[in-house]
């Protein structure tokens, strides 16, 4: 909603046609961020007809390995794996997709525990990208009928999202390995992107947060109508089903670990979420920090309810009989005191 | 230099950079495909394929070089019924799992360094039979509250009997000294995953230790060429020999080293010295051969999730156990290593 407001601050300009007059520091430095919210209307993408080729992915002997991308479909759940494609709704004006541009002390970030939290450093101007929020209370199921993804959702069911999208990689001659991946009731509430300057670092750094809620993913290994995939059985034994998952990516935290993204001089790049003790020169301090860090850090979890190889769903987004069954499987509480990631060409 | 310039000269050089920096506007011209195709890309994804056994594998490498100190609250991987085992028991249970340590006194952390992990899948056909998630190179060390595990965790003992001879009954100390063991000979011994009773348990199991009908060694000290000989005549049975404990609950053995550290490693090279090559976790629905980096063989892993803890090269180059740990080790368990800064040592 807060979003909105410079909005509705440009409209009434037109009509008070008042002369303008400069701000003064102390007024200035009461004024929200800039932004606006957009809800994504009607939306249906449908690109079964058209396929996209990588190229310069190698082997082992350097040859190129294309990957095609093709089948991608974006649309109204209950798609029946785009299949039956309808145009879908997703974020509405009381909870929009956003991009707002906001002082650091004036954003907030959802613990895992349910408390709003700043995550973000004082006195910077923070561009951020935000999709629907997730809630305090009010909220709907983020994945119906699985209550251990949270009830906090401000996406409505009518409002998630099926997607998929096939890659035929050729890996040798002769040999073409699928993967055919739909998602059904896909929301992807509360996820953010945050980017800032660094004053000291001399360098734009940020945070991210990637919610994904997915009430049923499913990967084939086979294109339908080849080989040994024809019938629904033979579908069936060539599917991974994931029922009920949920992935709370978090990536930096602005107070004390910023993400970093750097680029090397011979092209390659790096990524860092820095130990967020560098500096501290007591240890009283560190304490302080790593206390601080431990309670507010977003942490990252990955949970697949159900994971199933092969067997069947005895309807739609019931866990599958048959196949092997490797029931629940999760990381919880995932957090980097440190991480340093460089690439280099193999 | 700049600061003795001359109020003219320093014009004359802004004046002549202007000049410079107007010769400079060139426009921009297309390259020509024989040009273009001199330019390398950065390829730090590929993709690799084996087959064996009628198995065809895809890996996606990735050219990454991590430095991380990372905790999670839980790792838990298959929680369903398998037969034969406990109902509520996962394939992978770890809780407070750590990658590398933490130094409060001065803030610093002791990062696990990992080089060029890669994802992995293995088909049958075109059915996925099996997935993997490993790392080319990694060393450090591994901390976790081990509740269940399935997969290869090779360890090695080897240390005094001193240990031992304090664990034991006069009756076994007397056999000792029959066999020419002395409290200063070195013992050792290998031990692997298995169940309470000291059969050999890959699958969900809760103790490490010597399986039945495997026996100690003197590797020095010991009294003639006879102990050896002696020695294997009294082979764990039931966990014990002669009355001295020879399995562990995994649970006691809470931070385990990746690969040598006692190699250094160079920050100058991209391979890290002493690494432990082909850690991996995986998840198959049948019994799965995987390439194990160090030797280009395929190792057999069996079905559900299963974790490899592989060996790596000493000095000399011989494999040898990615554990070793002593008697004493053995017997009270290897402590946690801090891996959360303030007063938490994990949880955090």
């Amino acid at each position: 909603m807060r979003s909105l407001l410079p909005l509705l601050a440009l409209l009434s300009v037109a009509s008070a046609r008042a002369e303008m007059v400069a701000l003064d520091d102390g007024e200035m430095s009461k004024v929200q961020g800039a932004g606006f919210g957009f809800v994504l209307e009607n939306i249906l993408l449908d690109a079964g007809q058209s396929t996209i080729t990588i190229n310069d992915i190698t082997n082992g002997s350097g040859q190129n390995v294309p990957i095609s991308v093709k089948e991608f479909y974006l649309g109204a759940a209950g798609s029946n794996k785009g299949a039956n494609l309808n145009p879908v709704t997703t974020g509405r004006l009381a909870h929009p997709f956003a991009l707002n541009l906001a002082k650091g002390e004036d954003l907030r970030s959802l613990r895992d525990d349910g408390q709003w939290v700043q995550t973000t450093p004082n006195n910077v101007a923070v561009l951020e990208l935000t999709f629907p929020e997730r809630l305090s209370t009010g909220g709907n199921a983020c994945i119906a009928g699985f209550a251990g993804a949270g009830n906090n959702c401000s996406s409505r069911a009518a409002e998630k999202i099926d997607m998929g999208v096939r890659f035929d990689f050729q890996v040798a001659a002769g040999r073409t390995d699928v993967i055919n991946i739909d998602i059904g009731e896909l929301a992807m509430d509360g996820s953010y992107l945050r980017l800032w300057g660094d004053s000291a670092r001399a360098q734009m750094v940020g945070e991210a947060r990637l919610n994904i809620f997915a009430k049923t993913l499913e990967i084939t290994s086979c294109a339908s109508g080849t080989l040994n995939c024809t019938s629904a059985a033979e579908l069936a034994a060539r599917t991974i089903y994931l029922t009920n998952s949920y992935a709370n990516v978090a990536l930096g935290y602005g107070k004390t670990q910023p993400l970093l993204l750097d680029v090397t001089s011979n092209g390659q790049f790096v990524l860092e979420l820095p130990n967020p003790l560098a500096g501290a020169s007591t240890a009283a301090e560190r304490n302080s920090r790593a206390s601080e860090f431990y309670a507010n850090a977003p942490r990252t979890n990955v949970v697949v309810d159900n994971l199933n190889f092969g067997g069947a769903r005895s309807s739609a987004g019931v866990a599958p009989t048959g196949g092997y069954n490797f029931g629940s499987n999760e990381i919880r509480g995932l957090s980097f005191n440190y991480l340093k990631a460089t690439s280099h060409d193999l | 230099m700049r600061a003795t310039l001359r109020p003219v000269l320093r014009a004359f050089t802004v004046l002549a950079a202007c000049v410079l920096a107007s010769t400079a506007q060139a426009r921009l011209e297309p390259m020509a495909d024989n040009e273009l195709s001199d330019v390398a890309g950065q390829g730090f994804i590929n993709l690799t394929t084996d087959s064996n056994a009628g198995i065809d594998y895809t890996r996606i490498n990735l050219g990454l070089k991590v430095e991380t100190q990372m905790n999670m609250n839980k790792l838990q991987l298959g929680l369903y019924d398998r037969a034969g085992e406990a109902a509520g028991t996962s394939d992978i249970l770890i809780n407070n799992f750590a990658l590398g340590s933490v130094n409060d006194s001065t803030g610093a952390v002791n990062p696990f360094m990992i080089n060029d992990p890669f994802v992995e899948l293995a088909y049958s056909g075109n059915k996925i039979v099996g997935l993997r998630v490993g790392f080319a190179e990694s060393k450090g060390t591994l901390s976790g509250d081990i509740q269940t595990l399935s997969g290869s965790v090779p360890v090695h003992i080897k240390g005094t009997a001193d240990p031992i001879y304090n664990a034991a009954s006069g009756g076994t100390r007397f056999l000792l000294g029959l066999a020419g063991v002395y409290r200063s000979s070195i013992m050792e011994a290998d031990a692997t995953l298995v169940n309470s009773a000291g059969n050999l348990d890959p699958v969900r199991a809760t103790y490490s230790g010597m399986p039945n009908g495997s026996s100690l060694s003197c590797s020095s000290g010991c009294l003639g060429g006879l102990t050896n000989a002696l020695l294997s005549l009294f082979t764990s049975s039931n966990c014990a020999v002669t009355g001295v404990t020879t399995c562990f609950p995994l649970s006691q053995f809470q931070s385990l080293p990746i690969g040598n550290a006692a190699i250094a490693d160079n920050s100058a090279t991209q391979a890290i010295e002493g690494a432990a090559r082909g850690f991996f976790i995986s998840m198959q629905t049948q019994a799965v051969s995987w390439k194990d980096l160090d030797s280009n063989t395929f190792k057999e892993a069996l079905a559900g999730a299963y974790l490899n803890i592989p060996k790596f090269k000493d000095a000399n180059g011989n494999l040898v156990a990615p554990i070793t740990i002593n008697f004493d080790q053995a017997f009270g368990g290897i402590p946690r290593v801090d891996t959360c800064f303030g007063a938490a040592t994990k949880g955090c």
